[in-house]
């Protein structure tokens, strides 16, 4: 008890802060000269002088100013108190030096603000675990066509197959994303989830209210539904007897029958959380569409053989119970949650990761340089302190902490700037996340953070420390004569700066020239002059006939505007995924193509969008439904099939693949009455594919895209058309220039960080390199205006300074050749038209590089060349 | 016999014996006793002495008051506290069962012939 009572006013003594009055040296002082005076009067007693009473007296009292010290320290902890005065001296220090501070502590908080934003996305995206009980046990089951990396979902019939014959799961489930109107009076549109039996077991979640569905529910897809907790607690107010009530969606009225809990989370569709409802799935051998999502939780305790062996074994079943369904090279396969989601954005993020570690690389051998460079300039305060006094060990320490103070701050910095840096990185590219990986600022980004503190707080500790080692007395009378010892460690930073900077420059180069190729991609249509529209979700109390009838009207109407020269419709936008289906020839059914692109369009399309009929003629008002089937094909298609000769005329059979029709109930054969030239559907950086295009009158089913072309036309005009259809739409309008530029989000995005990294690299390679050769010039003023004075060339003056520091420059871009070299690989898949390789330009990268060493180094060179011997001979 | 030094620890047990048997004391008078008592083989001078009063002043085992001495001279005058009472009650004790102790062993060495 006794020492809490004491602790409390030492650790606030330590900090300075003396509330008893008993604490103050006047007390204190007081007290020790009352017993002197006491002393003295008693050696007077008995019978000394007044005054060899008191020299008596204060010498058997001992030092005053030691035992002031000694009762002072009473009030304090020492090594606090003295840690708190280091802390104060380093602020004090950087307040006195305000360029280096605020250059250091910039340098430093950008550095780790960028690594800070990057990694809180790589963890969000790449490493953190899904927010599900057991996570690892979590599987999607998909079916592996014989190319590539390609995940297919399951056929219904194949779903069946699994749940009945899997072993080694502990359920099986499947789940549809959608989108719906919820609530009777001024319902909301929210996301939900359509979800078969097993899915409660899959995800690890059940209801916290009611119950989950029962069997006969999902199995007849009663009218049941489930709620999300923020839908219950935001629309329904909590309502503790919502079990049993009737809650309308979409306009059919649905009973309550459960609450799901807060923690619940669906990591394949994260945003659709709002409601749950049952899904039947119908099973039908012969219906190719893979459109069945299938999720699965191994049972607990499966080793990866044993996972391995059962999906073998599965599809070895299929296989023999169903030959014609599976190919020898096919295989139903499992994938994680990353492989399905994150897959193509895996590679960028861990490229920005690594570049952006790179770049708090050269931050801290920047900074870690520039208090090199400080340091060894305050050789003689050091010197000082130790002819006052101070052990070595209590200058280190306080040098440790000026190390310490710099990191803490620019750590504190550079977390507010990741912060920064996260919203506006999520503004710019929204998409490019996958949905349910939002990065945050959480624990694990935290303890990222902390590491990186410490560990620059350590590096930059050794930084201020290790010249002191060198101290001499010496260095009082003569400050200059400071040891050279710093510049090898500043050549060694200045040699991983480079290296670094090469790496990132090369990376850059190649980024941004691949996309700029990718850029002069002729797509095959036109961009400028065309506007896109889309309608967006219709009220509910639209069925087919009335949505066609509406779409129609609307285009005519659009048609009519002045200045609109053409119209169109599409089932999606180029540059968008369309459907696909197999498409054969009777004459040649080896040649038959599994997934060609297919699309419904209608009049104009390729008036429309300029693209070139190089035979044949477009649709017309009299290919309508009921008339003989024909469709326009592309040339890939065209030469696919018939090489060079003519298509017009021939037949194809659209759904028909390997002597089999995917709907029997439509199979027909289709004549083709046009070829249009290729036009890169899927991507400017992937050819063009097989495609198909059959007109809209024969085949409708969902709401098209309107694409307008027209010489100047106002979005305003175009939505007054749509309100006067039905003013509860709202219409998407935005030019094609648009839709194209974010088909390129991800290159561009990623050309413009990386270049954004590598300028700053350069930047602040730059800055290391002056400082280093500034110093140097400024350390050896003397000794370069003796060689003057001597007779050597202001040049080789000029070189003799620079050439340390070139050929650390020089080892520094071939090791960052080097490292480069050994991860280029990484490279290709993000690449257009590149190779990772590219002697022009890696080279290119290179000169950069050099120009901006060079200019770096040569300003201050130039300086050693102006010297005046006779100044620098009397420079002390 | 020459001065030695003494643990804090033990000046603390000896200011409080001090002043509990004779009464407020200033700090002067609390080193002359100790000395004096110790027939002046302890060596006390300010930097050991008033660290420690200081010391107990903190924990609140003593209590410390400015007051004119006999002379008419201002000194800071410490008695014992409540707290300080019981203090001095528990350290005898362990010091006692310590020295026992101590003795208990020696006591064995020199009778294990």
């Amino acid at each position: 008890m006794k020492v809490l009572r004491s602790l409390l006013t030492r650790l606030a003594g330590s900090f300075g802060i003396h509330a008893r009055p008993d604490a103050t040296d006047e007390d204190i002082r007081s007290e020790l000269e009352s017993h002197i005076r006491l002393e003295t009067a008693e050696y007077v007693r008995r019978g000394l002088p007044p005054e060899e009473a008191r020299r008596r007296a204060l010498v058997s009292a001992g030092s005053m100013t030691y035992a002031a010290e000694s009762v002072r320290q009473q009030y304090q902890y020492v090594w606090l108190e003295q840690g708190v005065a280091d802390v104060r001296y380093a602020l004090r220090g950087l307040r006195r030096s305000p360029t280096f501070a605020v250059t250091a502590i910039l340098v430093m908080a950008l550095g780790i603000g960028a690594s800070t934003a990057i990694f809180s996305v790589t963890d969000a995206v790449l490493l953190r675990p899904l927010p599900i009980p057991n996570p690892g046990d979590f599987a999607y089951l998909g079916w592996r066509w014989a190319k590539g990396d390609d995940i297919s979902a399951l056929t219904a019939f194949q779903y069946e197959f699994v749940r009945e014959h899997g072993r080694a799961f502990d359920a099986v489930a499947s789940y549809s994303a959608e989108e719906a109107a919820i609530g009777d009076e001024s319902p909301a549109v929210v996301r939900g989830l359509r979800v078969t039996s097993g899915f409660f077991s899959t995800i690890g979640f059940t209801p916290r209210l009611g119950r989950a569905f029962d069997a006969a529910e999902l199995a007849s897809g009663a009218p049941v539904i489930i709620l999300g907790d923020a839908v219950w607690r935001g629309r329904f107010g909590e309502d503790p007897r919502i079990l049993g009530r009737r809650v309308a969606l979409d306009g059919v009225p649905r009973t309550v029958v459960g609450v799901m809990p807060p923690a619940f989370r669906f990591p394949p569709a994260a945003e659709n959380d709002a409601y749950l409802v049952p899904l039947v799935v119908r099973a039908n051998p012969t219906d190719e569409g893979h459109n069945t999502e299938a999720i699965a939780r191994w049972r607990h305790g499966t080793s990866g053989e044993a996972r391995d062996a059962e999906i073998g074994a599965l599809t070895r079943t299929f296989r023999e119970a169903y030959p014609d369904l599976a190919a020898p090279t096919e295989a139903f396969k499992v994938f994680t949650h990353r492989d399905v989601h994150a897959a193509s954005v895996k590679r960028t993020i861990w490229l920005l990761f690594g570049a952006v570690s790179l770049l708090l690389l050269i931050a801290c051998a920047n900074t870690a340089t520039l208090m090199l460079v400080r340091s060894s300039a305050r050789q003689r305060e050091m010197a000082v302190r130790t002819a006052i006094g101070a052990g070595p060990g209590r200058i280190l320490r306080q040098l440790l902490t000026e190390g310490v103070v710099l990191s803490a701050i620019a750590t504190a910095a550079g977390v507010a700037i990741g912060f920064a840096a996260l919203r506006s990185l999520l503004a710019v590219a929204p998409n490019m996340l996958p949905a349910g990986m939002r990065p945050e600022l959480d624990l694990r980004t935290l303890a990222y953070v902390g590491v990186i503190a410490a560990t620059t707080a350590i590096v930059f500790g050794l930084a201020t420390g290790l010249p002191s080692f060198r101290r001499r007395l010496s260095a009082i009378g003569s400050p200059r004569n400071a040891t050279a010892g710093g510049t090898r460690i500043r050549e060694a930073l200045i040699f991983i700066e480079t290296s670094a900077a090469v790496v990132l420059v090369a990376g850059a180069t190649l980024l941004a020239a691949s996309f700029s190729r990718l850029m002069s991609v002729d797509a095959g249509f036109d961009v400028d002059g065309i506007v896109t529209m889309k309608l967006g979700r219709l009220p509910s109390n639209y069925d087919a006939l009335r949505r066609d009838q509406m779409v129609d009207r609307l285009l005519e109407r659009i048609r009519a505007i002045p200045g609109v020269e053409s119209a169109a419709l599409a089932p999606n936008l180029p540059l968008e995924r369309g459907r696909n289906f197999s498409v054969d020839t009777r004459e040649r059914p080896e040649l038959g193509i599994g997934a060609a692109e297919i699309r419904f369009v209608s009049t104009s399309y390729f008036a429309t969008l300029g693209i070139r009929l190089v035979a044949g003629r477009d649709f017309d008002v009299n290919d309508v439904e009921g008339r003989e089937p024909v469709a326009i094909v592309n040339q890939t298609l065209a030469r696919r099939f018939w090489g060079d000769s003519s298509a017009i005329g021939r037949t194809i059979q659209i759904g028909h693949f390997k002597d089999r029709w995917a709907n029997p109930a439509s199979a027909h054969q289709t004549r083709i009455i046009g070829v249009a030239a290729d036009v890169h559907e899927i991507g400017l950086d992937r050819p063009a594919r097989p495609t198909v295009l059959l007109h809209r009158a024969q085949a409708r089913d969902r709401v098209p895209v309107f694409l307008i072309r027209a010489r100047s036309t106002s979005p305003a005009s175009l939505r007054r058309i749509v309100a006067d259809q039905d003013s509860r739409l709202v219409p998407t309008i935005e030019p094609l220039s648009s839709t194209v530029n974010r088909s390129v989000a991800a290159p561009r995005f990623r050309a413009l960080l990386l270049g954004s990294f590598a300028a700053s690299a350069l930047l602040l390679a730059a800055i290391g390199i002056y400082g280093v050769i500034s110093s140097l010039v400024q350390m050896r003023t003397r000794e370069l205006g003796i060689r003057l004075a001597l007779g050597a060339s202001r040049g080789s003056l000029a070189f003799s300074v620079a050439r340390r520091c070139l050929t650390s420059v020089s080892a520094g871009a071939a090791t960052g050749l080097l490292i480069y070299w050994g991860a280029h690989r990484l490279l290709t898949s993000m690449l257009y038209d590149t190779s990772t390789a590219d002697p022009a330009l890696l080279t290119l990268a290179i000169a950069i590089l050099a120009l901006v060493a060079a200019v770096a180094g040569w300003i201050p060179a130039r300086r050693a060349t102006r010297i005046d011997p006779v100044v620098a001979l009397r420079t002390d | 016999m020459a001065k030695q030094d003494v643990p804090q620890g033990t000046l603390a047990l000896m200011v409080l014996r001090t002043l509990d048997v004779l009464g407020p004391l200033h700090g002067y008078g609390i080193g002359r006793r100790i000395e004096e008592i110790s027939r002046n083989s302890i060596a006390l001078n300010h930097g050991t002495l008033y660290p420690v009063l200081r010391k107990l002043e903190l924990e609140g085992v003593i209590r410390g008051e400015w007051a004119s001495s006999e002379n008419n001279q201002r000194a800071k005058y410490y008695s014992l506290t409540a707290a300080g009472k019981k203090e001095l009650v528990r350290e005898t004790r362990e010091w006692e069962r310590t020295a026992n102790l101590v003795q208990a062993f020696l006591q064995l060495s020199e009778d294990t012939v």
